[in-house]
């Protein structure tokens, strides 16, 4: 059914990171994970690093590692505006354990100086990277 | 006179050989800046979200502030980005840059100021000539969006902070505005605070298509509250405006070096010209001399 299928785009600051149409979206929301499918209602909301998942008309979903941003949902289409975007195959693994083992040690130390937030966006950013490295069956 | 032309042929050897550099310099600046321009064109489509999502908040019915768009009654100290190459040979693109800071500087000379530095050549110029703050080591043409967030919320920290804290209450970036090919043109702009339509802050932002997401944002869910969106987006916002800055200053020095190495080598080309008219001339002269002497010497003998 092509009624079913709507336009998706990623953008990053640096480019279009992905364009397409899709027939359902699993997104990394601020306050959860959350779906969206064709005729979702008007929607402006805010993304945190993390996974996101979209199935292709083909009926096979793609896995990418998102930085954080904002989605927009259209009658037209979804549009996601994000830090970075990097499909499952394009993850930097080894950048991303050793930004998580430094994030981690930062989120840990007592050190008045650490910026504990910004430790854990850190953080957020390179779990994010490494469970989409890790999801199997999909691309 | 055999030494005069040996001279000469000298010179013209040494002129095409600078040609030929200057000819390779302006065929390398011109393939970076149509990557440079690439790269601009890519972070468009980002940059134009974010406007548009700044001003379907703005329309909405709640008027929203955040501290990065709230400007202080009396500014005791302000930040000034400078952004420069880190290569010379790019004609007066670098002395523009420093002759609008020093402008800028005369015109708030009342305020004590930080100076931070990104490009090798503003810091050498800076160097020598006043305090830098900070010197951004960073190789320009290698700059991301990463670093240009992470510059972009160094210097919110610096603001949030307020000047009596050892912060400041304004930030400024100076940069070359890439126009077109033809056209750069050097600027300030004010980072923080945010205001106007440069963050989309004042809902009377008074394009076209601003009026739209005006009436659309009554029936667009908002998740989390529009506050915290608005919370989000600002230093989004920022960070991107940090990075357009740095992008149109690298496609802005690749051009100016362009017109630079194309000026050169036209002028090598004339230069060898002239050249080639003297050394012919010589060798014609030598050449009559000759003759000369040789019909002398026939008569001579007859």
């Amino acid at each position: 059914m092509a009624s079913t299928a709507f336009d998706f785009e990623v953008i990053t600051p640096e480019g279009h990171a992905f364009r397409g149409r899709v027939t359902a979206l699993r997104l990394p929301g601020r306050k959860g994970n959350f779906g969206v499918l064709a005729r979702h209602a008007p929607l402006v909301g805010a993304l945190d690093a993390g996974v996101l998942r979209a199935k292709g008309e083909d009926g096979k979903e793609k896995a990418f590692a998102i930085g954080e941003g904002f989605v927009e949902v259209r009658r037209g289409g979804v549009r996601a505006l994000v830090d970075f975007c990097n499909a499952k195959g394009k993850v930097d693994v080894a950048r991303a354990e050793k930004a998580m083992s430094r994030a981690k040690e930062r989120a840990r130390s007592r050190d008045a100086k650490v910026d504990h937030a910004r430790a854990e966006a850190a953080l957020k950013r390179a779990l994010a990277r490494l469970s989409t490295s890790r999801l199997t069956g999909l691309d | 006179m055999a030494q005069g032309m040996k001279e000469l042929r000298r010179r013209i050897r040494s002129v095409t050989s600078i040609q030929k550099i200057t000819r390779a310099m302006e065929m390398v600046a011109t393939t970076r800046l149509r990557r440079m321009q690439g790269k601009a064109e890519g972070a468009r489509p980002y940059a134009d979200a974010i406007k548009a999502f700044s001003a379907l908040l703005a329309g909405g019915a709640v008027k929203l502030s955040s501290p990065l768009t709230t400007a202080r009654a009396k500014v005791g100290r302000i930040a000034v980005l400078v952004i420069s190459s880190d290569r010379g040979l790019c004609g007066a693109y670098n002395a523009n840059v420093f002759r609008k800071v020093s402008a800028f500087l005369g015109e708030k000379k009342d305020v004590p100021l930080d100076l931070y530095t990104l490009g090798k050549k503003a810091r050498t110029h800076y160097a020598r000539r006043m305090a830098i703050k900070h010197a951004y080591l960073d190789e320009v043409e290698k700059l991301g969006f990463r670093r240009a967030r992470e510059i972009a919320r160094e210097m919110t920290d610096l603001f949030l902070k307020g000047s009596e804290a050892g912060g400041v209450d304004e930030a400024y970036v100076v940069f070359t505005r890439f126009v077109s090919v033809g056209k750069q043109v050097t600027t300030v702009d004010r980072l923080l605070p945010i205001t106007g339509d440069a963050g989309g802050a004042a809902p009377n932002a008074g394009d076209a298509g601003a009026a739209k997401p005006a009436q659309a944002s009554a029936q667009i869910l908002l998740e989390p509250s529009p506050q915290e969106l608005f919370d989000q987006l600002m230093p989004k916002s920022l960070a991107m405006r940090t990075f357009a800055a740095m992008l149109d200053s690298m496609a802005s020095e690749q051009a100016a070096r362009r017109m630079a190495m194309k000026a050169a080598t036209d002028a090598a080309g004339e230069m060898i010209g002239t050249l080639t008219r003297k050394y012919n001339r010589a060798r014609q002269e030598t050449i009559t001399k000759e003759l000369l002497d040789i019909v002398g010497g026939a008569e001579a003998l007859a």
